[in-house]
């Protein structure tokens, strides 16, 4: 995504070490962002990989003070992946709307409740919805095949 | 006026009793088939199943007819979706959230939350008004505990009785509002006259309280 690939040195929070979550702290570590990333559950670090360079920080990212401490004062990205969407609605609404953080991405399995942050600035990262666009496309690119 | 409760058990139950009784149209949220049917028969009221915080559901119970949406589950967070999606799908005008973490009061009412309410924090006053200020009767917390009123009766042996009140060194922060005396109340000037049995309505900062009351003879600080 676009907003990842800046000049200057990001700092990045991702809160939810999920199966996105720890890809998405990965590739922004790889690209030598700082990258913290926060979970309720210490074991959920173990899917990050071995070459991870940032921070990992064990605790409730629904909690405000947690996120402060994760640095969210400075921060520039905020990225939510954990696997409740009302938990990710009210983490991505505390980032920008009390924190003031530029980029802040939530993800949401149930898009109907895009309505709650409409207006807000937060970008919504939907997998169903990017599922069917994808789907399209392959099916799109078969019909190409067909007719060449 | 029109009211939505979604979510919680017997907090929905007895509010919806409540409000009934005092003739508000409630309508009720509940995502438990078994206790929708109770509360239906028992409030002979609207309840409509399912997860309130999927919009379809609020739609399903006319959220927007709503002049008020009380969100009353277990979680912060879901309450704080229902009342974003009250707000800004529904415009419905008047939003309140239960919150369990106290530290949520300020979160949420800066997220546009228009009442927060939370009973570990309510708790903790009523535990703190029992305990820390013995002769004080009763304890009122204002904007989330930064301010308190609180009223107090003077002892006989309190150190302050017969003084005039420009002669206390009240604290910075705390001032005497009223004193009743037996059928009088009067607001007092710094000429007045404190004597024993005087009721004392004060008002202090939460930080001042304590050493106020003390002042008056009136904690076990």
């Amino acid at each position: 995504m676009s907003i990842f690939h800046r000049e200057k040195k990001e700092k990045a929070i991702i809160v939810g070490c999920g199966r996105l979550g720890s890809q998405l702290a990965d590739l922004l570590s790889d690209e030598n962002q700082h990258v913290t990333i926060l979970d309720r559950d210490g074991a959920a670090f173990r899917k990050l990989s071995s070459a991870f360079g940032g921070l990992v920080l064990e605790g409730d990212g629904s909690d405000f003070d947690m996120l402060v401490e994760a640095g969210a004062h400075d921060a520039t990205i905020l990225a939510v992946t954990t696997d409740d969407d009302d938990t990710n609605i009210m983490i991505g609404l505390m980032g920008k709307e009390i924190l003031h953080i530029e980029a802040v991405v939530v993800r949401l399995n149930d898009t109907a409740k895009k309505a709650a942050i409409a207006d807000s600035g937060i970008a919504v990262l939907s997998p169903s919805t990017l599922c069917v666009a994808e789907f399209q496309r392959l099916l799109d690119a078969r019909k190409g095949e067909g007719e060449a | 006026m029109k009211i939505m409760l979604v979510g919680g058990h017997y907090k929905a139950h007895f509010l919806a009793k409540s409000l009934k009784a005092k003739h508000h149209e409630v309508v009720l949220v509940n995502d438990n088939m078994e206790w929708c049917k109770f509360l239906t028969n028992a409030h002979d009221v609207v309840c409509v199943c399912g997860d309130g915080t999927k919009p379809f559901i609020l739609e399903d119970a006319r959220a927007a007819e709503m002049d008020a949406v009380a969100a009353l589950t277990n979680k912060d967070a879901e309450n704080l979706v229902i009342c974003k999606l009250a707000k800004k799908l529904f415009h419905v005008k008047s939003t309140l959230a239960i919150v369990n973490d106290p530290k949520n009061l300020v979160v949420f009412t800066r997220l546009g939350v228009d009442k927060c309410i939370s009973a570990t924090e309510m708790l903790s006053d009523v535990i703190e008004s029992e305990t820390v200020f013995s002769a004080v009767h009763s304890y009122l917390p204002l904007e989330n505990g930064r301010i308190v009123c609180l009223d107090l009766v003077l002892p006989a042996d309190s150190p302050v009785c017969g003084k005039r009140l420009r002669e206390l060194e009240m604290p910075h922060g705390s001032i005497v509002g009223i004193i009743v005396r037996g059928e009088t109340t009067l607001v007092p000037n710094g000429d007045a006259e404190l004597l024993a049995e005087d009721k004392i309505i004060l008002l202090a900062t939460a930080q001042a309280a304590e050493r106020a009351t003390a002042l008056f003879g009136g904690g076990n600080v």
